[in-house]
């Protein structure tokens, strides 16, 4: 029988630092054995746990997309015991990652609509994995318009900045990369998530919209989508929970009657509707 | 499956007989509290009793490890997790009707939820390797309610023999291969039609004592935001509770866990241990946000995933066996039952 908490040994091909708090430090892993990389076969909003032996795991969104072979790209914050540990540790070193889990963005149902991607400082992790995997050339075909809106508090903040510049230069997406306000050097756009939002959101018909954020931008967010007449069942938000199992087992991470873990991460509004507010 | 006897003055006979395959686990007193503890024919408790703590341990124990590994790196293997599954074989006896169902209550969210690909191994390893010798309550106490939650006091459900006491004798009901295969490792005779017609009647009168009109499964058919929506009810439970989670831990079918890591010099260990909703910090964020910052809000979610949540995501069944124990040793006398009769959305 398979081991569902036994993690893929991987080693740490590449960190580097993030953002310029250095709070963040993204981790390229690449798994020791092929056969392990064939069998995490994950989409974009997927989830996996990372393992550090003797500190533990944590469940962390995976940021690069099956499209990118060869590797896994995790972004992490130092929070915690292991997330802190883990912004030690350096390329060449072995560690686990369990997964994937969780359920993906609605890839299917995005098929043949525009999509409207909005994300909020450190919360773009599943967002860039997903726009890396839409603007593959084999997937780029199946899916309309794209429209981006990701805000930091400043510049620095803002996570893949070079990714960033690279889609603002194609015309197959719109990217609106916006500062909470003026900062010394920032040329572009200023103003909040749902502000900018309000200004570029695609009309209501033939959208999903995929929303991923801290909290506060989620909740002023929300009115801008139903003002512009987006239904709950077009927008798509991705949660946080405090996780351990990973597979809807060991109780903390439910709203409800679902699993944050195995029912999400990625919940429509018109699911959320239905649940409680305890998250 | 076969019906066979028992005589009481053979039980020490018939439990030495398994000792050879089997480590034998019965209900034995230690310091005032009975409990499951290794078989001594000495200390054998030769009268129906039920232990303090479940059979849960047997199945889901209260720390378990999982992985081993090397922090050393000179090994080839440093950091490289093994697994550690329980090989031994065992069989427990005396075990209550309520205590063997929650084994099966448990095994939906660990082993068998169809909308689950993926299988708790150690929970299946141990249900493979462990055979429940029950005894039927013939006085359930006046805690008791398993007839409520879906059980009987002489059920079958997850046991592998069941014993009926009739006076002088056992009758013994053979109900799976791995009971017929521990039955076999004593000679026992077969019964007679009246010792069966005896024990049918001993399970019907134990059956007939306990109360009727409860209404553990009133909520399980009710609308989920208005059962989470009676803020005065939880407000008010929520008010008394003191969040010890001593109901968790004797709780047959609480089966919450966190996964931890443990180092010694260089070797390490990766385990599970117990974790209960009553404690704010099974749902703290990283952040510092808590989902479940509000006494109440816990123990809202502990009456609700028995009742309610459990029951929508695995065949209606609710997570509760009726044994009481939470009844019995709630510092704040908070009742089930009681708050199960409440739980009606209006």
């Amino acid at each position: 029988m398979k081991n569902p908490y036994l993690p893929y040994p991987v080693r740490i091909d590449d960190v580097s630092v993030a953002t310029t708090d250095r709070a963040l430090r993204t981790y390229r892993l690449v798994f020791l054995n092929q056969e392990d990389e064939k069998a995490f076969d994950y989409l974009p909003g997927q989830f996996a746990e990372l393992s550090v032996t003797g500190k533990g795991e944590i469940p962390i969104g995976i940021a690069s997309s099956p499209t990118e072979p060869g590797h896994l790209l995790f972004t992490v914050n130092r929070v915690g015991l292991v997330s802190s540990y883990l912004h030690n540790m350096k390329a060449g070193e072995i560690m686990g990652v369990r997964g994937p889990l969780g359920n993906t963005y609605p890839l299917d149902l995005m098929k043949g609509k525009d999509i409207l991607i909005i994300g909020g400082g450190f919360a773009f992790t599943t967002l860039r994995s997903t726009i890396v995997y839409l603007l593959d050339p084999k997937n780029r075909g199946d899916y309309g318009k794209i429209t981006v809106v990701y805000g930091a508090r400043e510049p620095g903040l803002l996570l893949y900045k070079d990714e960033l510049a690279e889609w603002d230069k194609r015309d197959d997406i719109e990217m609106a990369t916006t500062i909470d306000r003026e900062y010394p050097g920032w040329t572009g756009r200023t103003g909040f998530v749902p502000a900018v939002a309000k200004e570029v959101c695609p009309p209501a018909h033939n959208v999903i919209a995929l929303v991923c954020g801290p909290p506060v931008m989620i909740k002023f967010t929300q009115p801008v989508l139903d003002e512009a007449g987006y239904k709950p069942d077009q927008v798509f938000n991705s949660l946080e929970m405090r996780m351990k199992c990973g597979f809807g087992l060991c109780g903390r991470c439910n709203i409800g009657n679902k699993y944050v873990c195995k029912d999400g991460p990625v919940f429509s509004q018109a699911q959320l509707n239905d649940m409680p507010k305890e998250y | 499956m076969s019906e066979l006897i028992l005589k009481k003055a053979d039980l020490t006979a018939f439990l030495d007989a398994l000792t050879g395959a089997y480590q034998v686990w019965a209900p034995a007193e230690v310091d005032g509290v009975v409990d499951y503890q290794p078989y001594d024919p000495e200390t054998l408790i030769r009268e129906k009793v039920r232990p303090r703590l479940s059979v849960k341990k047997f199945f889901h124990p209260q720390r378990e490890n999982m992985f081993k590994y090397t922090l050393d790196p000179a090994s080839e293997e440093c950091n490289l997790m093994k697994e550690t599954l329980p090989q031994d074989k065992r069989v427990i006896f005396g075990v209550s009707s309520c205590d063997a169902r929650s084994v099966v209550l448990n095994g939906l969210p660990f082993c068998n939820d169809p909308t689950n690909e993926r299988k708790d191994v150690y929970y299946q390893t141990r249900w493979d390797n462990t055979v429940l010798i029950g005894w039927g309550c013939d006085e359930p106490c006046v805690t008791c309610f398993c007839h409520a939650t879906g059980g009987h006091p002489f059920g079958e459900e997850g046991l592998d023999i069941i014993l009926t006491d009739l006076g002088e004798k056992f009758l013994v009901k053979v109900l799976t291969d791995k009971g017929r295969a521990v039955a076999g490792l004593y000679q026992l005779e077969e019964a007679r039609e009246e010792d069966a017609k005896s024990a049918a009647k001993v399970a019907e009168k134990a059956r007939a004592a306990m109360p009727g009109g409860l209404k553990m499964g009133q909520p399980a058919g009710q609308d989920m935001m208005g059962l989470y929506g009676l803020e005065e009810l939880w407000e008010e439970i929520g008010s008394r509770c003191l969040n010890c989670g001593v109901c968790t831990y004797l709780c047959p079918t609480c089966y919450c866990f966190d996964i931890l890591d443990e180092i010694k010099g260089q070797e390490g260990v990766r385990f599970r241990i117990w974790d209960a909703c009553m404690f704010p910090l099974y749902t703290l964020h990283g952040t510092g946000h808590n989902p479940r910052a509000a006494k109440s809000a816990r123990v809202r979610q502990r009456f609700m995933h028995k009742l309610k949540y459990f029951p929508d995501r695995h065949q209606k069944k609710l997570s509760c066996v009726g044994c009481g124990r939470c009844v019995v040793y709630c510092p704040v006398n908070i009742d089930i039952r009681e708050v199960a009769s409440r739980m009606k959305a209006s």
